[in-house]
């Protein structure tokens, strides 16, 4: 036998055809289950770091009563957010990823136990301050709400669509701020719907309290669409 | 920084299907990286290159990270068009009604192993 030959048969050919996020997609497809059997809606609230997720939080965690909500808090340093959340008398769990930047369906399933899921109307994962990796992580959520604030510019759409082409809807937070700043609010509601059109925007300041009806009135038809469906 | 968890995926992905395959080295393996995931090229690789210490087939093995643009499908008139960029639309009629069918996935396509099967 040549040698050649021998190494041919040596080599071979693999196909393989499997995908990075398969091991965290079936857990969010078995936690996608657990929620829609028990009616939960779940919102995964994603931003960068300082857009006002957790003040947002806290003033619709005040008002959304009386629907039974429960929040999931990733972070990656210190039970802060969580801390602050628990003062508006829901049950909280922190999550602190020790240095990943996003949340993993695995760590939701790991600390859905600190949640009573029996009692619950509302699951809210306020994600790690991140606008990139968070994005292509499904946690079984029913949708994405992205949060860009006034502050943070008007081309953030731009240089991170895959979060607004993902998310449903998109809150300009700290609306309240906008008179005070070079923002220019049509570009930033033109950038939102050139990455995805007809994408759903509310704008809404925590603050001085300034479309958080709104905001409320969108959580309210979703936890509803979600429970008819469970009936 | 997802590049780092979704280096650690690929890396066991192509490590279980060399060991399936009964390898006991990865010569190459063919990744595909949908444009859509923003995942940074060069730092996937720098992690792979960390990362691959812990699995002894893969110690030599070359990782082709090949881009995979983004398709989809239109639902309005069936067509599955390339896009460009983002704001996806129908390259067909113009839809905005449509699912994306190719490049929001990091694909371990394929790969040449060695066995010692003669």
């Amino acid at each position: 036998m040549c040698e050649t030959h021998a190494e041919q048969h040596q080599h071979r050919h693999v196909e393989v055809h499997r995908h990075a996020m398969e091991a965290n997609d079936q857990v969010a497809a078995r936690l996608r289950r657990g929620f829609a059997a028990r009616g939960i809606l779940v919102l995964n609230l994603i931003s960068a770091p300082g857009s006002g997720k957790t003040a947002l939080l806290e003033r619709t965690l005040e008002q959304l009563s009386p629907l039974r909500v429960s929040v999931l808090v990733g972070d990656v340093e210190t039970e802060r957010d969580a801390e602050r959340l628990r003062h508006c008398g829901v049950p909280v769990a922190q999550i602190v990823t020790a240095g990943t930047c996003h949340l993993e369906a695995g760590m939701v399933e790991s600390h859905l136990a600190e949640v009573d899921q029996r009692e619950l109307d509302l699951l809210i994962v306020e994600n790690v301050g991140n606008l990139v990796c968070p994005s292509g992580f499904d946690l079984g959520e029913d949708a994405k709400v992205v949060l860009v604030s006034t502050t943070e510019g008007e081309d953030k759409p731009l240089k991170y669509p895959a979060i607004f082409h993902r998310a449903e809807l998109a809150l300009v937070t700290k609306a309240d701020l906008a008179p005070h700043l070079d923002f220019d609010r049509e570009a930033l509601l033109q950038n939102i719907q050139a990455v995805h059109p007809g994408m759903e925007v509310l704008e809404v300041s925590a603050r001085t309290g300034l479309g958080l009806d709104l905001w409320l009135d969108w959580i309210r038809a979703k936890v509803g669409e979600k429970q008819s469906l469970h009936v | 920084m997802h590049e780092l968890s979704l280096a650690d995926e690929v890396l066991g992905i192509a490590d279980e299907a060399a060991a399936a395959a009964g390898a006991w080295e990865v010569l190459r393996v063919r990744v595909g990286v949908g444009w859509l995931l923003q995942v940074e090229r060069q730092s996937l690789a720098f992690y792979l290159e960390a990362l691959r210490r812990d699995y002894p087939r893969l110690r030599d093995t070359v990782f082709e990270l090949e881009e995979e643009a983004v398709r989809v499908r239109c639902r309005a008139c069936g067509e599955e068009t390339a896009q460009a960029g983002w704001g996806f639309a129908c390259g067909a009629c113009g839809s905005r009604d449509i699912e994306v069918v190719a490049g929001d996935l990091l694909e371990v396509r394929d790969m040449e192993v060695r066995t010692d099967d003669v």
